[in-house]
């Protein structure tokens, strides 16, 4: 603001003001500062105010907030949250301030001195930039330079009549490759949860901005009003993304259409998640629009920076488009044989927009866990292990993996017809380095710009594919959108290629690409289509087994409707009544691999699904009991013990309470590492109670028991007597539980949460 | 009676002669008139005792007289512990000399700011602008209880920094990173200033960047009494990387931070700082 437009420093307000904002802005916004540091800052804004009276209610806000601080040394109360709205207001007087020195910029804009800067360059770059035009004043003795507002000219905008058509085919795509879904009820794992109240789930996961979203669309997930959703924020991604791609014909449109329409993740969101559909177009919306102000309107770059860290805050990965499209635009200079100066300037402020863009979420992401006062997941999907690499040999090794996730993608693409989608892909990848090639020798590359090519054609994948070496591998089908805007770069760099000369060989190479742009898409609809008809099958099977299950506990002897407790023992997709797979389907892909409709939680399905009332018991059970019975629909699959009927659905145990990832955060392990005594040890026949206390260092530790297969946390007390007779800083070492086994051998854990450590004993 | 009613009393020569060197002299009188004010109001603070005071200044002091400037004690830089311990021969209550030296710097920033004020508003100093401004630095009760009551030193180094703007904004450049040297030499918040000397080396290109070795010499100039005692010359530097570590559980403490709003979140210290740095560079 203050070097880019050539403030004149040397005037008097705009020096004043300059000054002030540096200031502020520390005072405002570093950490670790306390009271009196705004004594500078009075004093500037003190002078600003004898410059120009219009700064009194700037330096009577900044005045009385410094003077509320100096209350806490005169005997009065240290501000405290409650004075959050103060912060607010010195936060907006903040923001005013900086409007008022950008209209003081706007008035005060000149150009630079002649004698330290080339007037052309400064033309070149600087009024183009800002939207100004330089004219030469011939009327004079003296040429002169005058600055006159010109009306943007950006290389390509989005044309109603384009945006129409864009919109008519993405409809229709829409309508052959995913109407089925939105037509039909295909609620299947994820998407059994109907009513969405995950709010504070997606919150502790970073997708911040989902409840409060959600709220706004309805928390019903209700598919046809989704799907409507979905293809109005697809629509206008679309457009978005078609103002990257310069003169495209009409064959061009119908491509770039079909291709982000048909896409495997949207197709694998509608299929098995579809209450997070829209949210997943609106993440696309937002990363598509970051990009495309980024690259038309630059001195906007805030608009990019807030656009890219909302559809981060609403689904991670979709920022690997505004990457790859940011990155396309560096792309095509480069091979336009632009300056080199130019495109490394044109890349850093590309790569500082997207660095802020992660620094805002992350802000943002803070900001969401402290109002809903919710930890950040550490497990599945969760963002602690995020950056966070054990060693420069595991960071190099997902580094290599980011490339082979691409090149697995690329080799063994989900399709109905894997052949001819390889070789589309082959083909297509030929013909992109084809007319890269031909274009950096037809337009005579420097060497420089020939390096950046290969440089940018090897960083690529690394690029639209950075979440997996970011969140160390954990990626699936339904964050790699940005596979699908890949090759839709092939369209514009064909148009690249000098058309005048009418060659034949390349309308037979374009027409050839074309045709397996359809392979691709005609792959992706049938795919589609199928996928939504596995789902649609197997949602009528699991309600038809699922009835004869709850028929069958209905028929036990002593069952009582909606007062007997019932333990359902398996997993419901481990039943071999639906196990076998249907001759004919693909079963792959996030969410698509399964068999039931009810996956994870079947209890869920017949409360949340079905709304059948019945009481649930999640209480351990004695392996006694999953020996004696057999697995349903044999006819001894249930039994009633204590009140509570069992029933056997598979051999598989289900995972909750037996899966030491689902208890144990991701932390290191380290085995024999701290001080422990066990004063009181009780056992039933069908419990155990330990009480004790152990410590590692000083560090506040959670303690949990395990048996090797199942983990139970414990309560944590107050020790001061360990605290004293080990010379701690804390009393936190004690621990008591009641495990609701008998336990014959076991190991203590403590979880360091701060450290991310875990410290293990076995105890006997 | 009557008669003695009627006599008119008509001024004095010597009395026209007083008020007309009065007239003529307003300003003069004023500046004492309102000095004498400002330095009334902070010596009715010089007998308050702050919580800073009794438990690190006193303490200080006293240490500082043992120490004898062959190592460092608080976390003040050299220069003013060279300062502190000059006062502890003066045979003087230290409550009072701590806030002596720091109203004396109140009435010099005072008559900075009244100078620069007159400077960017094209006046003379015997303006009312000049008075306008010194009067309401004086009275400005952040820094009258800042000095008078509190017993704090900011007034040093923003005097310092207001002083180097001056000298930045009327062309002498060298004597402004003098100053800046030696606002350094007093207080790290002084760094706040430093990215508009970047900005503006940028932009106006009126110097060169080999100027800021003269605030850094400055800056390690000001050790010098603890460099004949043995202390190294990179101890002005150290003792700012302390202050660095301190208050590391908070992310603001009793002041309105941005921060503020989310609550003390100590874990965002390091989002804050990028946060500054991004403000700041989009600048």
């Amino acid at each position: 603001m203050i070097v880019h437009n050539y403030l004149p420093l040397s005037k008097s307000k705009i020096f004043l003001m300059s000054a002030t904002w540096v200031v502020w802005v520390c005072v405002l916004f570093l950490p670790k500062l306390h009271e009196r540091y705004t004594y500078l800052l009075d004093i500037l804004l003190l002078l600003c105010f004898f410059l120009d009276k219009k700064f009194l209610p700037f330096i009577f806000v900044s005045e009385s907030l410094s003077l509320i601080t100096y209350g806490g040394v005169f005997g009065s109360k240290m501000i405290g949250a409650e004075s959050r709205y103060f912060s607010l207001l010195y936060i907006a007087t903040f923001i005013c301030f900086s409007i008022l020195l950008i209209k003081e910029r706007k008035n005060g804009m000149v150009i630079p001195n002649s004698n330290k800067m080339d007037k052309e360059n400064f033309s070149m770059s600087t009024c183009m930039r800002d939207n100004y035009s330089i004219k030469v004043d011939t009327n004079n003795d003296k040429k002169k330079l005058k600055l006159c507002k010109k009306t943007p000219n950006f290389n390509v905008s989005i044309d109603s009549t384009i945006l129409k058509k864009l919109v008519l085919y993405t409809s229709i795509f829409f309508f052959i490759t995913h109407g089925y879904a939105f037509l039909n009820s295909l609620y299947s794992h994820d998407s059994l949860m109907i009513f969405q109240n995950d709010g504070s789930w997606q919150v502790s996961l970073g997708r911040f901005l989902q409840p409060t979203y959600v709220r706004f669309r309805g928390m019903i997930t209700a598919p046809l009003w989704v799907g409507i959703c979905t293809f109005i924020y697809l629509s206008l991604s679309i457009c978005l993304i078609s103002a990257f791609f310069s003169a495209m014909s009409k064959i061009q449109k119908v491509i770039l259409s079909g291709m982000l329409v048909s896409s495997l993740t949207l197709t694998l969101s509608n299929a098995t998640y579809i209450p997070w559909s829209d949210i997943y177009m609106l993440a696309l919306l937002f990363s598509t629009l970051g990009a495309y102000v980024a690259v038309k309107h630059r001195k906007y770059s805030f608009v990019s920076v807030i656009s890219m860290s909302l559809s981060m805050g609403l689904y991670q990965a979709y920022i690997q488009v505004a990457v790859i499209l940011l990155m396309f635009d560096v792309f095509s200079d480069v091979l336009k044989n632009k300056e080199v100066k130019v495109i490394v300037k044109k890349s850093a402020v590309y790569l500082s927009v997207i660095f802020a863009a992660f620094a805002l979420y992350y802000v943002f992401y803070k900001l969401f866990l402290h109002i809903y006062h919710i930890d950040a997941a550490t497990g599945y999907n969760g963002l602690s292990k995020v950056g966070h690499f054990s060693s420069i040999r595991n960071a190099v090794s997902y580094f290599t993996g980011t490339y082979s996730y691409v090149w697995n993608s690329f080799i063994n693409p989900i399709s109905p017809h894997k052949k001819l989608s390889v070789i589309a892909n082959f083909v297509l990848l030929a013909t992109g380095l084809f007319f890269t090639v031909f274009i950096l020798l037809k337009n005579k590359l420097s060497k420089l710009n020939s390096a950046f090519v290969v440089l940018l054609l090897c960083l690529f994948p690394f690029c639209f594919n950075f979440i997996y070496f970011i969140s160390q591998g954990m990626e699936h089908e339904l964050m790699i959108y940005s596979f699908s805007v890949v090759p839709l770069f092939l369209l514009p760099l064909s148009n690249m290629i000098d058309t005048d000369k009418k060659s034949k060989i390349f309308s037979a190479i374009r027409i050839a690409m074309y045709a397996f742009f359809a392979v691709l898409i005609f792959n992706n609809v049938i795919f589609a289509n199928q996928c939504y008809v596995k789902k649609d099958l197997e949602a009528k099977s699991t309600i038809s087994i699922v009835t004869r299950i709850i028929d069958r506990i209905e028929q036990t002897e002593g069952y009582i409707p909606g007062e007997t407790q019932v333990r359902i023992i398996g997993k419901i997709e481990a039943n071999p009544c639906i196990i076998e797979r249907r001759a004919g389907f693909n079963y792959q892909g996030a969410g698509n691999s399964g068999y039931a409709t009810a996956t994870y939680n079947i209890e869920a399905y017949i409360k949340d699904y079905l709304a059948y009332p019945m009481r649930f018991s999640y209480a351990e059970y004695s392996p006694l009991v999953v020996n004696e019975l057999d697995v349903f629909p044999s006819k001894n699959c249930t039994t009633i013990r204590d009140g509570i009927l069992y029933i056997k659905i598979s051999g598989q145990k289900e995972n909750v309470f037996y899966n030491a990832a689902a208890v144990l955060p991701d932390y290191h392990l380290i085995e024999n590492e701290f001080s422990l005594c066990i004063d009181n040890e009780t056992h039933s026949d069908s419990s155990t109670y330990l009480r004790g206390w152990a410590y590692h260092e000083n560090d506040i530790c959670r303690v949990m028991v395990s048996d090797g297969e199942h983990y139970w946390e414990t309560n944590l007390e107050a020790r001061p007597d360990v605290q004293k007779a080990f010379n701690l800083n804390n009393d936190k070492q004690g621990f008591s539980a009641t495990i609701p086994a008998k336990l014959d051998g076991y190991s203590l854990y403590l979880i360091n949460d701060e450290k991310k450590e875990i410290y293990k004993i076995p105890v006997r | 009676m009557k008669n003695l009613l009627e006599i008119e009393f008509y001024m004095l020569s010597f009395e026209k002669k007083v008020c007309q060197y009065i007239r003529q002299n307003m300003h003069i009188f004023y500046f004492a008139i309102i000095s004498l004010l400002g330095l009334a109001v902070r010596v009715s603070g010089f007998s308050f005792l702050s919580g800073d005071m009794k438990n690190c200044l006193l303490p200080w002091f006293d240490m500082i007289r043992e120490a004898k400037c062959r190592y460092t004690i608080g976390d003040y830089n050299l220069l003013y512990q060279s300062i502190i311990y000059g006062m502890t021969h003066i045979p003087i209550n230290p409550v009072y000399q701590y806030k002596i030296v720091s109203v004396f710097f109140d009435f010099a920033l005072a008559i900075i700011v009244a100078n620069f004020s007159c400077a960017i508003a094209n006046r003379s100093k015997k303006s009312l602008t000049f008075l306008f401004a010194y009067s309401v630095v004086l009275f400005l009760p952040t820094v009258f209880l800042n000095s008078g009551f509190w017993g704090q030193c900011d007034s040093i180094y923003v005097f310092f920094v207001v002083s180097a703007l001056y000298f930045l904004y009327t062309g002498k450049i060298k004597t402004s990173f003098s100053m800046l040297g030696l606002a350094f030499a007093f207080k790290l918040q002084t760094i706040f200033i430093l990215p508009f000397y970047i900005f503006y080396y940028f932009q106006e290109q009126k110097f060169s960047i080999f100027n800021f070795f003269i605030t850094f010499f400055i800056f390690l100039l000001s050790g010098l009494l603890f460099y004949m005692r043995g202390m190294s010359i990179f101890t002005p530097i150290t003792v700012y990387f302390n202050q660095v570590g301190e208050f590391n559980d908070h992310l603001y403490l009793n002041i309105h931070s941005a921060w503020l709003t989310l609550g003390n979140v100590v874990s965002l210290k390091g989002a804050a700082i990028i946060v500054t740095a991004a403000i700041l560079g989009g600048g």
